[in-house]
């Protein structure tokens, strides 16, 4: 029950545009990441879905209702704000049932709904502190729990892990996951990390200045970027770009002295190649069909199970990915393989993929 | 911020508000001036309309240049006063002594203390006979008689200024403490080890943080000096020989007094010009400060 | 931090112990004469220090049964009700004009209008409001003053009350409001509370203000019934009264109650100070 359709959404603040038409669709009980720069009009969509703020042109449907105009308390949304919004004078109790409070619920059906999301959320042991007495990652639960307990046919989360250490983050995340498992409502989920984005969508959306560059799962994203910039975005360490021309179908690059036969779809001549850092090996002789290409090693990151290699060919960066186990130290000479099914290609000019 | 959940009738929540402002500010403020074009009584006589007569007749009337001048120097001089006296206290409250979170605690007092008691303190103390000011000076030697401070001409606008300095400077001195508690320890510490010199420290360091709040200061005491009415009246009554006499006085005197309330009327729209210019100039100055930072 | 010489160590002894002493002593004098007995004060060489303590002006000041006492205390009641009446209406108003004023951004225009109308001297207002109080027969009423009073406090304390509100999240608001709570309820349950200590420290600057006002109560108040403790006092100072411990203990009563709450208050009036003025 909480199907979200947004059509040709426009938002301006005076002559300044701050969504240009976004069109998104999510079914019920999709998990939508909307991901994007900062200052790309993420937080603006959100509250428009939640009514906070009105669309200049557009329209938003929930479960095929118009809702546009529709009073935020009237929507059956709910919100977990960046900054938590609890209510610093409420109990955490009181924080969590405000919602059925305000709805005139009864308070023993209070009572019960608040013991339920305090269990699912394991807080019970909190309820009666004050909002300041809590840690972050307490907060966010409490944040979340005041929005659980209406049972929205919406939730809608701002950035709600950016305050918290790494730990808590992927903590919470996993949190997160589980929530939506068991209850399976319907969420949109505003975040800048990439790995909150991967692992929590069942669809992504990647905005740009105002604008959605691509809707698709995570992995049609990662692994079919319409964009570049797409491309660019997500995946950490980013795509490595290569200039190049198509002639006689055969690749050469522009700034590195990269050639190939060319077999992707045909287009342009001025094409830029992309390439993920893992999909580029260190050599190992006699693999068939991948393309070698000579590189000097600059630096070497270790992550930890991993390392950052950061390699010069001709005029070019390439950074790869190689297990910790691979023996690599800079100033080395090293052969690099691609296999030719991991490149991506885009056409120069617009940076569409081909 | 996100304003749209807000309802469209929300200003009514101002409405009570604008009906007591209107009321109790806006009309009489238009009744005034239609009076100041009449000759109407405050009793009596509602008057007939005489254009700018009253007007004409005040600037040129000797009493009139006299309040002016003597409001003039009142405002100046005790906000100078306030505000050099109100400055150099923070200053040395900021040092460290001992007693000093005890002397930071008094500087309230005089702020606290009511107008009018304070008018009347200072009273007792300039007691031509018996006062304090008298028998203290006199016992150290530095008075060879009694003198009637406020009842002599020279000296009575003086005697009113330091019984208003000695009240007000306190306010200026815990607005700019505030001020200066304002200023970054470690802005402080690293122009020290820059080797900025104590006059370069408060020019560079101090006064942008003082800057502000200072004007401030200003502003309002300017103004509310500009409108002094208790402390006069309860020190000299404007006396003697109305040297004190300053504006306020002078309009509750050809209103109240004389119920004379057409010419009072327009005085007291004189009044409220030169205040409204001092506001206006002196709101243009706060912009300059604060673009200064 | 900063290691001084000694000559600046004694400079600030001696700066302080001035200062110290200029604020001190005209209270300490007001003290001492309100506890002297009339013939102590009006000796040559005045004698600084009683030889005992008299509480006869306090007794006589605060006695009911008596002329002197009952002028008083009536004056002191009057100032209490019409500062209390005044500072709890302009409360009333103040809190929703400051809310919508701090949200709603088409409103700024009317509070530096409301600023502006503040800053006219009360001269420029007395003479109609004298003739509109005469008309009702409110002249030498609490109730006449009071309404007056709440037109001098309510926007002063709506811009207080204003920065409270402005330093407030929005998303709370947000959050409450798509929590399905109605404006009032919001500003009731949420809004208003959190910004309590503002609130009170305006209702502290609106009390203090309406207990220091003269001007118009000169002008609008004679008889009993609605006299305020100021105009009392500078009718006993004016000449009314001889004894100048009288005097002296009537201005320690009626400065009791401001000198006190700033003793106790100091914190909140200073930011209140800081907060009204810088935010201008
Ligand atoms: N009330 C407003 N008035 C004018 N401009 C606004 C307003 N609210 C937002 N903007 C502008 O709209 C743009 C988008 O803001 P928004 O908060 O939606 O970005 P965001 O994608 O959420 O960014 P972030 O990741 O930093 O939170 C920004 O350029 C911002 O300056
Ligand atoms: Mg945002």
């Amino acid at each position: 029950m909480g199907a979200l359709e947004i059509s040709q959404i426009r938002k301006e603040y005076g002559i300044l545009q701050v969504l240009k038409g976004v069109d998104i669709a999510l079914d019920d009980g999709g998990f939508l990441v909307l991901l994007g720069s900062s200052g790309c009009g993420k937080s603006t969509l959100l509250s428009i879905i939640a009514g906070l703020a009105e669309p200049t042109s557009g329209d938003v449907l929930l479960d095929g209702k118009s809702i546009v105009g529709v009073h935020p308390k009237d929507r059956d949304i709910a919100m977990v704000f960046q900054s938590y919004a609890l209510y610093p004078n409420l109990s955490v109790a009181r924080n969590i049932a405000f919602p059925l409070e305000m709805r005139k619920v009864p308070r023993a059906d209070q009572e019960r709904a608040v013991a339920e999301v305090a269990k699912l959320l394991r807080i019970e042991s909190l309820l009666d502190r004050k909002p300041a007495q809590l840690s972050g990652g307490q907060r966010q639960r409490v944040a979340i729990g005041r929005a659980l307990v209406r049972k929205p046919k919406l939730f809608l989360f701002d950035e709600p892990l950016s305050n918290l250490d790494a730990r808590l983050r992927s903590e919470m995340r996993h949190e997160i996951k589980r929530l939506h498992g068991i209850l399976g409502t319907t969420i949109v989920y505003v975040t800048h990390d990439q790995v909150e984005a991967m692992t929590l969508a069942t669809q992504l959306v990647l905005m740009h200045n105002g604008q959605v560059e691509q809707q698709g799962s995570p992995s049609q994203i990662y692994d079919r970027p319409r964009t570049m910039r797409v491309a660019d975005f997500v995946g950490s360490p980013p795509m490595n770009f290569i200039s190049g021309k198509v002639s006689n179908g055969r690749f050469r690059g522009e700034t590195c002295p990269i050639e190939f036969d060319y077999k992707g779809p045909d287009g342009a001549c001025e094409i830029v190649m992309g390439i993920r850092p893992e999909a580029i090996g260190v050599a190992i002789s006699g693999q068939a069909s991948a393309i070698e290409i000579a590189a000097d090693v600059n630096l070497v990151e270790l992550t930890g199970p991993e390392q950052l290699i950061s390699t010069r060919v001709g005029g070019q960066e390439l950074v790869l990915t190689a297990p910790s186990g691979v023996d690599v130290s800079p100033g080395q000479s090293i052969r690099l393989s691609i296999a030719p099914e991991s490149l991506h290609f885009f056409e120069a000019s617009q940076g569409m993929r081909l | 911020m996100n304003t749209a959940w807000i309802p469209r009738q929300a200003w009514l929540l101002a409405l009570p508000l604008m009906a007591v402002m209107v009321t109790v500010i806006g009309y009489p403020l238009f009744d005034t001036i239609r009076l100041s074009l009449t000759d109407a009584r405050l009793i009596g006589s509602t008057g007939n309309f005489v254009g700018l007569n009253n007007f004409a007749k005040l600037v040129s009337r000797p009493d009139f240049l006299q309040a002016l001048s003597t409001t003039a120097i009142f405002t100046v001089v005790s906000v100078s006063a306030e505000i050099v006296l109100g400055v150099l206290t923070a200053l040395l409250l900021q040092q460290r002594f001992v007693g000093r979170t005890l002397l930071r605690a008094l500087m309230i007092l005089p702020w606290a203390l009511p107008t009018v008691v304070n008018a009347m303190l200072w009273r007792l103390i300039y007691n031509p006979e018996y006062g304090a000011l008298n028998a203290a000076l006199t016992q150290i030697g530095l008075l060879e008689g009694y003198q009637s401070w406020l009842g002599q001409p020279q000296s009575a606008i003086w005697a009113i200024i330091v019984a208003d300095v000695w009240k007000n400077f306190s306010l200026v001195a815990l607005i700019s403490l505030a001020a200066l508690q304002a200023v970054p320890r470690d802005v402080q510490a690293a122009a020290l080890i820059d080797g900025a010199g104590i006059v370069q420290r408060f020019r560079y360091v101090t006064l942008p943080y003082l800057a502000g709040p200072l004007m401030v200061a200003v502003v309002l005491r300017t103004i509310e000096a500009f409108k002094v009415f208790d402390i006069v009246w309860v020190l000299t009554r404007g006396g003697p020989a109305n040297s004190t006499r300053t504006l306020s006085l002078l309009v509750y005197q050809e209103a109240f007094a004389f119920q004379r309330a057409g010419s009072g009327a327009s005085l007291a729209l004189i009044v409220t010009l030169i205040i409204t210019l001092l506001a206006v100039f002196y709101a243009r100055l706060v912009r300059r400060t604060e673009e200064m930072k | 931090m900063e290691r001084r010489s000694t000559t600046a160590t004694i400079f600030t002894y001696v700066a302080a112990i001035a200062v110290f002493l200029i604020v001190l002593l005209p209270f300490v004098w007001l003290v001492v004469m309100s506890l002297s007995p009339a013939e102590a004060l009006t000796q040559k060489p005045l004698r600084w220090w009683p030889s005992e303590m008299d509480f006869s002006n306090y007794r006589q000041l605060l006695d009911y049964t008596e002329g002197k006492g009952r002028d008083f205390l009536s004056a002191l009641f009057n100032s209490l009700r019409v500062s209390g009446l005044a500072t709890l209406l302009a409360l009333v108003i103040a809190i929703p004009a400051a809310w919508v004023v701090s949200r709603v951004k088409s409103m700024d225009w009317s509070l530096s209008l409301v600023v502006l109308l503040y800053m006219l001297p009360p001269v420029a207002l007395a003479v109609p409001l004298y003739m509109v109080l005469a008309r009702i027969g409110m002249l030498n009423s609490v109730y006449g003053l009071a309404a007056i009073y709440l037109a001098i406090l309510a926007p002063f304390t709506t811009w207080l009350i204003k920065s409270g509100f402005d330093a407030l999240p929005g998303e709370i608001e947000s959050a409450a409001s798509m929590d399905g709570a109605r404006l009032d309820q919001m500003l009731r349950l949420i809004s208003i509370p959190l910004i309590a200590p503002i609130v009170a420290t305006a209702a502290i600057f609106a009390l203090l203000l309406a207990w220091d006002e003269f001007f118009y109560a000169l002008l609008f108040t004679s008889g009993v019934q609605a006299k305020t403790v100021t105009v009392a006092i500078a009718e006993i100072s004016g000449g009314r009264e001889t004894n100048y411990g009288a005097i002296a203990a009537a201005g320690v009563i009626a400065a009791l109650p401001p000198v006190f709450i700033g003793l106790i208050l100091q914190k909140a009036l200073i930011s209140g100070l800081t907060h009204g003025g810088v935010k201008g």
